[in-house]
């Protein structure tokens, strides 16, 4: 059993990390639909960032555009999303006390599918003055967590499995809205547009939308890390917790607050994206074990490196079409899932005794 | 030490991300400059009207001005393609998409000329990349997650526009009113009104030799889209029923007033078609479907299907622009072939 | 002056109820047993005991102040459970899961010092698990998984310790070496057993319980009678005094060997 405080191992790896995220982030920006010239791809960037054109402008405005624009953002909204959506997917695993816990377990997607939808169909200004899809959908996911909240609570608490059938009994009555709301709608393209909308895609990224985003994931991290001692506890069960000296309902709210307003953003930017929640916290654990502060750390490299990777390959595998990015990461999840199941050595069920 | 670059990493997006906000290049504005001439000169050119028009595309209401001519336009679907072809606007075309069947064979080599952009929707980096000035296709180009949105168009110097033809109200009528909108929009009006006036002389020679028909004597058509469970059927709204209309048949859904719809089997058996109308989409589509419609128990007892009396439409057909006579044509051909002889 | 109280105590699952009229009284320093078959409810009282559960009525007091209305950080500096933990599915190591031991005496942003590794190594010591200190967890036989949730608790440092039938993992040498390593320490001791020799080799004092009452409650000699074997546990005893330790010790036979 490899001695998971060695501290070499530790710096070995966030070393390599740091590289790995640095180098998929080159990638990002270089590749993509339209073949550019990666020493133009360079210089816009150096341009850009030190708000002074150092470099003599050689190339066409669409470049520049498409380099700045277009896959700049989206490779950060890669980055937030990945660490995003990890983050939310330990917060979840550490609600419901369950390894298999995702991000949307608690009905959330559904809920954001649902405000999505109603959007695309009734047009948004009409809609409570809604601004846009994204912010429907973010409506919807609050909308979703907060009847969680409500109706998963029974004295003031809420057990983790109350939680979890709440949340999938909310999430399958807003699939069914969503359903109702696709067969019933008038035109044939707004059902197919709604559709896709679910399937996820980072197309969607642009620049001011991702402060606030940003910011956010910034806070769920840090309380991750603050509160790292609590969180590993609550792992154990409730008892343990409750034992250890542990205020479980601080915890738990927290963690439905911040992770619900997270996971509702990252779906209000990209639609559903699956997988990515479920297995950044997996192979950050099998890596390090399962303290919180240490899964988080390693999460907020391996999740954006994972996106990233996704993304560049929905955008260049068709081209000059894109594969929503949904598919990469099940199509590549899965297997990697398995062999990572396979090889752990840690007992994932249970060791007998 | 980890801690620390990791928020030196994170505190280095947020600065970007927060300082970024406003950053569209504006092409138009450079390229504006480039075409920039003195006030004589510009006396002696005509002077463009603007065109304006207002959008409503899923969210939210947009309102576009054609300041000029547009010189870099791109066609997402194959209707605006032919379209554009029609009023020979080819070297004004950088890049076309989405075709459902064959261009149509007068316009192949102009549409040769023209680069291809992808068979589907193009990734919207490659709209980027051909700095177009006028984006047109069916709605659900303009998605952020598609090809882009309207908004996106607009802030990087792209006029998105829609022909009236594809919404739900839309007609042969309408057909004719985009032709204008273009002609105005491109400063082609005389050729506008050329195609307008050689398909109105065809559909009406073809509607001659059908001569009047009277409600008894109209073929009842039930226009077949696609579906198993239930039929997505061509309903009486929009320009494929109009096109119906035109060959001088009656739908069976013509009271529903939508472009298509889902109905049901037990409708079309009570509404009982002379005739079934099969939309093909291409390759075997129309052979599964043909095999289908024949085989589906309940349709066993309509004449249509017992005579074998269908007619095959192809998609693009049934999409606004000039292949509409066409269509028309082949339709009545089909309806009333002792009119044809 | 007593350590822990309970008063009253009531409780119900589903209208049905599990606990009746619970009175409780726990010095300090001492070692306090409570027996009684299954069933009877000694584990949901412990659990109203340790906060899992709620009472819905009467009050359970530690140190005279009602636990109920503190904070469990509070609650957790002066008392520390010992029960079966039910983790299989997250990875720590076994320094990392006796540490959280000290989570109780920790502010929001302290770090583990060297002294709670210190204390954390001590008490994995006194379970005879130091060479165990950077082990998964997980990979750990059930028997060394409780030993290491016994260290736990004796790295929380409490001045009352409670046990829900600790030992049942055990071989017979390590169910002894930790009653022995409770009773050396200097703390209070309230543990739920069911082997009554242990019961009455370590406890000055128990309760019997029989369908979530209070059956009998009073100093370990006095309590444990063969009449009392015959009536709450339905069986024929032996009880005599081992020569080497002078505690009792009871031996049990069935009716058919009766002759």
């Amino acid at each position: 059993m490899k001695n998971l405080d060695n501290k070499l191992y530790s710096a070995l790896l966030y070393m390599t990390l740091s590289i790995g995220l640095i180098f998929s982030i080159i990638a990002s920006i270089s590749l993509g639909a339209v073949r550019l010239d990666f020493n133009d791809v360079w210089k816009i960037i150096a341009n850009k960032m030190f708000l002074n054109n150092i470099f003599q402008n050689t190339w066409n405005i669409s470049t520049e555009n498409i380099v700045w624009n277009l896959r700049f953002p989206r490779t950060i909204l890669a980055i937030i999303a990945g660490s995003g959506l990890s983050i939310c997917g330990i917060m979840m695993q550490a609600l419901t006390k369950n390894p298999l816990a995702n991000p949307y377990i608690l009905g959330i997607s559904s809920g954001a599918s649902t405000g999505a939808v109603m959007v695309i169909i009734f047009g948004g200004s009409r809609l409570f003055a809604l601004q846009s899809v994204s912010f429907g959908a973010f409506i919807g996911a609050l909308f979703t967590s907060l009847l969680v909240f409500v109706l998963a609570r029974k004295n003031g608490v809420f057990s983790s499995t109350r939680l979890v059938l709440t949340g999938v009994s909310v999430a399958a009555l807003f699939s069914s809205i969503t359903s109702f709301l696709i067969f019933t709608a008038k035109e044939v393209s707004k059902v197919r547009e709604a559709l896709f909308w679910m399937t996820g895609s980072l197309a969607g990224a642009k620049w001011d939308r991702l402060l606030w985003p940003a910011l956010w994931l910034l806070v769920c991290y840090l309380f991750l890390i603050i509160f790292s001692r609590g969180l590993n506890s609550l792992l154990l069960g409730e008892g343990a917790a409750t034992t250890l000296g542990v205020n479980t309902k601080f915890f738990k709210n927290a963690i439905l607050f911040l992770g619900s307003i997270l996971t509702g953003f990252v779906v209000s930017m990209t639609g559903v994206i699956g997988f990515v929640g479920l297995i950044v916290p997996h192979i950050s654990r099998t890596l390090v074990g399962s303290d919180h502060r240490k899964v988080a750390a390693l999460s907020i490299f391996i999740g954006p490196i994972l996106l990233i990777w996704a993304d560049v390959l929905a955008r260049i595998l068709a081209r000059p079409e894109e594969i929503p990015i949904g598919i990469i990461t099940a199509f590549l999840g899965s297997p990697f899932f398995i062999w990572l199941i396979r090889k752990s050595s840690y007992s994932f069920g249970g060791k007998d005794g | 030490m980890k801690k620390i670059s990791l928020l030196l990493i994170v505190v280095l997006m947020i600065a970007f991300t927060g300082c970024s906000s406003n950053e569209a290049p504006k092409p138009v504005d450079e390229e504006i400059k480039n075409v920039e001439v003195n006030d004589e000169e510009l006396q002696e050119e005509k002077t463009y009207k603007p065109v304006t028009f207002n959008y409503d595309i899923y969210d939210n209401n947009y309102e576009v001005i054609f300041e000029k001519a547009p010189e870099r336009a791109v066609t997402l679907s194959q209707f605006m393609t032919e379209m554009l072809l029609a009023l020979g606007l080819e070297d004004r075309m950088v890049g076309t998409a989405y075709m459902d069947n064959e261009i149509y064979p007068e316009f192949k080599e102009a549409y040769e000329s023209i680069p291809i952009l992808s068979d589907k929707y193009p990734a919207k980096e490659v709209l980027f990349s051909v700095e177009p000035d006028f984006v047109s296709g069916w709605r659900s180009a303009f998605n952020e997650k598609r090809v882009a949105s309207a908004s996106e168009m607009m802030e990087n110097g792209m006029n998105p526009y829609l022909a009236i033809s594809i919404g739900g109200d839309g007609s042969l009528e309408t057909v004719y009113e985009d032709f204008r909108d273009l002609g105005k929009i491109f400063e082609v009006e005389e050729k506008a009104e050329e195609v307008i006036s050689k398909m109105q002389t065809e559909i009406k020679s073809i509607q001659d030799k059908v001569g009047n028909v009277s409600d008894e004597e109209m073929i009842k058509v039930f226009a077949y889209d696609s579906g198993e469970n239930e039929p997505f059927a061509v309903a009486g709204g929009g320009i494929s029923g109009d096109i119906l209309r035109q060959a001088k048949a009656k739908n069976i859904f013509d009271d529903i007033k939508k472009g298509y719809a889902t109905v049901s089997w037990e409708e079309v058996v009570e509404r009982n078609p002379d005739m079934i109308v099969i939309v093909d989409y291409g390759d075997t589509d129309y052979d599964t479907k043909l095999n289908f419609l024949k085989q589906h128990p309940a349709l066993k007892g309509l004449n249509a299907v017992k005579e074998e009396r269908f007619v095959k439409i192809g998609l693009a057909d049934m999409s606004p622009g000039i292949r509409n006579v066409k269509a028309i044509e082949e339709l009545a051909k089909g309806f009333y072939p002792e009119k044809f002889e | 002056m007593a350590k822990l109280e309970v008063c009253d105590l009531g409780f119900s699952i589903e209208n049905k109820r599990i606990l009746d009229n619970i009175n409780l009284c726990i010095e300090e320093n001492k070692f306090v047993g409570l027996i009684g078959p299954n069933g009877c409810g000694k584990s949901t009282l412990l659990k109203n005991i340790y906060r899992i559960y709620k009472p819905h009525v009467g009050a359970v007091y530690l140190n005279k102040v009602d636990i109920g209305k503190i904070r469990s950080k509070e609650v957790a500096k002066n008392m520390s459970v010992v029960f079966q933990e039910n983790n299989h599915q997250f990875e720590f190591t076994v320094k990392e899961i006796v540490l959280m031991g000290r989570y109780a005496h920790k502010g929001i942003l302290d770090n583990n010092t060297k002294q709670d590794e210190e204390m954390a190594l001590r008490s994995l010591e006194k379970v005879g698990l130091k060479d165990f200190y950077n082990r998964s967890f997980l990979s750990l036989s059930g028997g060394e998984k409780q030993r290491v949730l016994v260290a736990r608790a004796l790295t929380q440092n409490a001045k009352m310790i409670i046990l829900d039938e600790p030992t049942n993992h055990l071989d017979i040498r390590y169910q002894l070496e930790i009653m022995d390593i409770i009773s050396d320490l200097q703390v209070t001791a309230f543990a739920a057993i069911h082997d009554f020799n242990i019961a009455s080799n370590y406890c000055d004092y128990l309760y019997v319980m029989e369908e979530g009452k209070i059956k009998y409650h009073g100093e370990t000699k006095e309590i444990l009678t063969s009449q009392m074997f015959e009536e709450v546990f339905g069986v024929k005893s032996y009880v005599f005094k081992n020569p080497f330790t002078n505690k009792i010790q009871i031996s049990f036979y069935s009716k058919s060997s009766d002759k």
